[in-house]
């Protein structure tokens, strides 16, 4: 048998069923008698709201109930909390916020007449000014937008890390200073399977099953406990597959709760599936940071300090899904890879009439904003200096003997060799050749951009003494029942929504207890089952219940050992696991497998031992793990367009131990994807009225294969010091990464004309533009 | 989204007998594009239904319309409207002005507001829709006048 599991290109054991149309979503879940319901939204950004009209909808043949705020106040769920503390309407009462926000929902006997009805609900809306530009959420003529809170502003918190005194200390004699605003546009993950739910409660058990596109089914089930404050033994939530989550699907969202009600209310399960447009337009957007960075340096390039402010732009609600300590998530990482003295951030959040969200699409807690920052601010620091941007990133990284290493922010990075990534990634992409060709074609005219992202992550979140959501520690657990005949059934309290979790929790399980991956069934999803856990998003699937699960392995193989004793006629201190079997230390032919040792759990027990082979744990982090990478963007810009090519992409990621080489590269690949896209052509703006501008897949564009480049991938392993395998995850790095090769690429090719920073998307429109303004006329 | 819209109809008619048209929440109602039902709810007021919308987002609105005649030769209207989940609202102004030859030159200005899909959906169209709709309706006032005269 082949015992090396770990690091094997498994092929992936769920694809099967994917790939054939046999997954288990949450539309394709139908229960008898079951109803559906569809939600009447706001027009308006901002309004009174008046009365609302039933009677058209109810008339629509079909139709069971329409429901209201008001009669969701009646039971005290017109209002539910959101993961950051805040409050949030399910259903408007007295005004509505945001355009698209939930105002009343009509149930009906088929999908079709719950969307008839919902059309013929009449609702009186008295619009009010609105407030779109977070830069004016605080003048003294902005509206108030939460009528509802204590404090009479439209400023939510302000947070800040660092040391804002030392700061100014080491930039008061700095050589150079550069300063630079960017925006990371509000956008939208958007995953090709919209939300959902199917909510059960049943009149003979009184027990409450809700189906639902959940990243995070555990926590659902507490939430759902305190908010409908139903007892949490009589809740069981189900996640069942999902079509990619990216964050969108952290949120617990209002058509989740009206749900509930309903099938409290009618006696019967109740569907709710979310259109495209519900789903762009008031789920979980993205991003929406307005930053402005600055750094001090010498006249050579050593980097010094590091100032950075933001304005963070939260919608109607602060129902950001982050770590409760950390209103920020964690954008204290954007010292990045590079060895700052000092370094000050600060963040103000506002309200604004858009929709809430703010932590999603593969952002790893807002790493991708830290990311982006300090990368197109080292770029443009870069510039200022006339250095060629790889050699100013040679000058500062983090040198291997500074692991760990102490951020002037707080953090202390696990493990790394810039040095040795960045090398391989210019090897690989022969960057001196480019900036030979790049030069030439300078001097005949044409525009080509070398972008350089030399990105650190921070994931795994995390250690219990730093980090919770609404109070539930954000450890993460694995329970293995190994059978008789010696076969696996492993349980998480993550979820999985397309990362590969059955395969490399199993490749993780195999290898602890020297079986194969087919000998493992990996189940996440089912509250009842599953162990506890705050579940899968911010990369942490790998670095806590993978840790879990390699931890639980040995729990399982500490019993093992004893049973292999008695098979073995040996004392348990004679006993050592070796080459995937228990044997007799220095009598290596004298050995049982694990499959015999299951066999005997159940069969032929040592005296005295429980029977049974099983185990459970629960992995609290020591640290959070620090995955980083080199990527390199090589971009030509057509003069006449605007049209940018992106000739090539490479990726070298280092994520400590690999455990299935071909998942993260798919991962890379994703994720490289959902950066291109972001980079170039997403964006959900704003009009004037707080219309939203892109509701869908006209405006707001996902690339096909014919738009993405082709990726390179490459991959250095620097292993996690404290993570039982050395693994750090992976999931995210993609995104985090690559919007600011990218974007340094093309702000490179158009250096010669001045051109020192663009905001993203880089539309054609918008290089078009640049070009025109730098006198370009072909 | 918000719009600005303005036109002027010659009307071959007098100039009491324009504003006398434009004053009437009756008369005016039947000028509305599309219109599927009239009611005059008051001496200045009305509420209709219209078939509205643009491409796909099409469907029944209802607007309510309010005229003021108390500022003289300036008539305003105010118009609020929903349907499919949309929201619109009009102000306008009207003047009319006596020419040397016996016609009536109608002014009109209006700042048009959308809210909702149509604004996100339709964005692009919205524009080119809404003066075309607001175009229609003053086309419209003229034409019941000059077939009445």
């Amino acid at each position: 048998m082949d015992t090396q599991v770990i690091g094997k290109p498994i092929k992936r054991k769920e694809d099967p069923r994917f790939l054939q149309g046999r997954g288990n979503y949450i539309d394709d879940i139908k229960l008898p008698n079951m109803a559906y319901m569809a939600i009447v939204r706001s027009p308006y950004a901002h309004a009174r709201l008046g009365a609302i009209h039933k009677e058209a909808a109810l008339a629509v043949p079909g139709v069971i109930a329409v429901i209201t705020g008001q009669d969701l106040a009646a039971a005290g769920l017109a209002w539910m909390p959101t993961l950051a503390g805040d409050n949030q309407m399910v259903l408007a009462t007295s005004k509505v916020l945001f355009q698209y926000q939930e105002v009343a929902a009509v149930i009906a006997e088929t999908r079709e007449a719950a969307y008839d009805g919902a059309a013929l609900v009449e609702v009186d809306y008295d619009p009010l000014p609105v407030l779109v530009d977070p830069h004016q959420a605080q003048v003294a003529t902005a509206p108030l937008l939460r009528e509802d809170r204590e404090t009479k502003s439209n400023h939510i918190w302000h947070w800040e890390a660092g040391d804002a005194g030392a700061v100014q200390r080491v930039a008061s004699d700095a050589e150079v200073i550069i300063k630079q605003q960017m925006y990371f546009p509000r956008c939208h993950a958007s995953p090709l399977e919209t939300c959902g739910c199917v909510a059960d409660m049943s009149k003979a058990t009184g027990r409450l099953t809700l189906y639902v596109t959940s990243q995070a089914p555990h926590a659902y089930r507490t939430v759902l406990a305190l908010v409908a404050k139903l007892p949490e033994h009589m809740i069981r939530v189900v996640s069942p597959d999902i079509g990619g989550g990216f964050g969108a699907k952290v949120g617990v969202y209002p058509g989740y709760v009206v749900a509930v009600v309903a099938s409290i209310v009618t006696g019967r399960p109740v569907k709710w599936i979310e259109t495209r447009t519900e789903h762009l337009a008031s789920t979980a957007f993205a991003r929406d940071y307005h930053m402005t960075a600055e750094i001090a340096a010498t006249r050579e390039g050593k980097v010094k300090a590091l100032k950075v402010h933001t304005l963070a732009d939260h919608g109607a609600f602060d129902a950001q899904a982050n770590p409760s300590k950390f209103p920020a998530g964690l954008f204290s990482i954007c010292t990045g890879s590079y060895d700052f003295e000092a370094a000050h951030v600060a963040v103000d959040a506002v309200y604004t009439n858009k929709a809430p969200g703010g932590v999603s699409y593969r952002c790893s807690f807002r790493v991708t904003e830290a990311s982006y920052l300090i990368e197109r601010a080292m770029d443009v620091l870069a510039a200022e200096l006339q250095m060629d941007p790889v050699d100013l990133r040679k000058k500062n990284l983090i040198q291997p003997d500074q692991f760990p290493y102490a951020s002037p922010l707080g953090w202390t990075y696990d493990s790394g060799n810039y040095q040795h990534t960045l090398d391989k990634a210019l090897a690989l992409i022969g960057y001196a050749d480019l900036r030979k060709e790049q030069a030439e074609k300078r001097a005949r005219g044409e525009l080509m951009g070398i972008g350089v992202s030399f990105f650190t992550e921070i994931v795994g979140a995390g250690p219990s003494k730093q980090f919770d959501i609404l109070g539930l520690k954000m450890f993460d657990s694995a329970e293995i029942r190994v059978h008789p005949t010696g076969k696996v059934l492993a349980r998480f309290g993550t979820r999985g929504q397309g990362q590969g979790h059955e395969t490399t929790y199993a490749q993780i399980v195999a290898h602890e207890l020297g079986l194969t991956a087919d000998d493992v069934l990996v189940e996440e999803g089912d509250t009842d089952t599953a162990p506890y856990g705050l579940g899968t998003y911010g990369s942490r699937s790998t670095p806590t219940s993978g840790a879990a699960a390699a931890l639980c392995g040995r729990r399982v193989r500490d019993k093992a050992a004893k049973i292999a004793a008695h098979l073995l006629e040996a004392a348990e201190h004679d006993i050592e696991w070796q080459d995937a079997k228990f044997q007799i230390k220095g009598a290596p032919e004298r050995s049982v497998t694990m499959k015999d040792v299951a066999f005997a759990a159940y069969t032929n027990l040592p005296p005295g031992l429980e029977p049974g082979l099983e185990a459970t744990f629960y992995y609290d982090p020591p640290n959070l793990t620090f995955p980083y990478g080199c990527y390199i963007a090589v971009v030509d810009i057509d003069k006449g367009t605007g049209e940018v090519k992106v000739r090539r992409f490479l990726a070298v990621d280092d994520c400590g131990t690999v455990i299935n080489p071909m998942v993260v590269e798919g991962q890379i690949h994703g994720g490289l994807t959902e950066g291109f896209a972001i980079a170039f052509m997403q964006e959900i703006p704003y009009d004037e009225n707080g219309n939203c501008l892109a509701s869908n897949f006209t405006e707001y564009l996902v690339p096909t294969a014919v738009e993405s480049p082709r990726w390179e991938t490459a991959s250095t392993v620097t292993p996690s010091p404290h993570h039982p395998i050395g693994a750090k995850g992976v999931g995210e790095s993609p995104n985090v990464g690559s919007p600011a090769a990218f974007v340094n690429a093309v702000v490179d090719a158009l250096s010669p004309l001045g051109v020192r920073h663009l905001d993203m998307p880089l539309t054609r429109p918008k290089i078009w533009k640049a070009l025109r303004n730098a006198g370009i006329t072909e | 989204m918000k719009m600005q819209l303005s036109g002027v109809e010659t009307i071959h008619a007098a100039k009491a007998d324009v504003y006398a048209f434009v004053t009437d929440p009756n008369r005016v109602g039947r000028c509305l594009p599309d219109l599927q039902e009239l009611e005059v709810t008051g001496g200045s007021q009305l509420v209709a239904h219209v078939r509205m919308g643009i491409g796909p987002i099409r469907g029944r609105f209802k607007l309510a319309a309010e005229l003021d005649a108390s500022r003289g030769e300036q008539i305003g209207m105010t118009l609020k409207g929903s349907g499919m989940g949309n929201g619109l609202t009009m102000t306008s102004t009207m003047r009319v002005e006596a020419a040397a030859d016996g016609t009536t030159a109608l002014h009109w200005s209006a700042d048009a507001s959308v809210s909702g899909p149509l604004a996100g959906v339709g964005g692009r169209l919205l524009e080119g829709q809404a003066k075309k709709t607001t175009t229609e309706l003053f086309a419209n006032i003229r034409q019941a006048l000059e077939a009445a005269s």
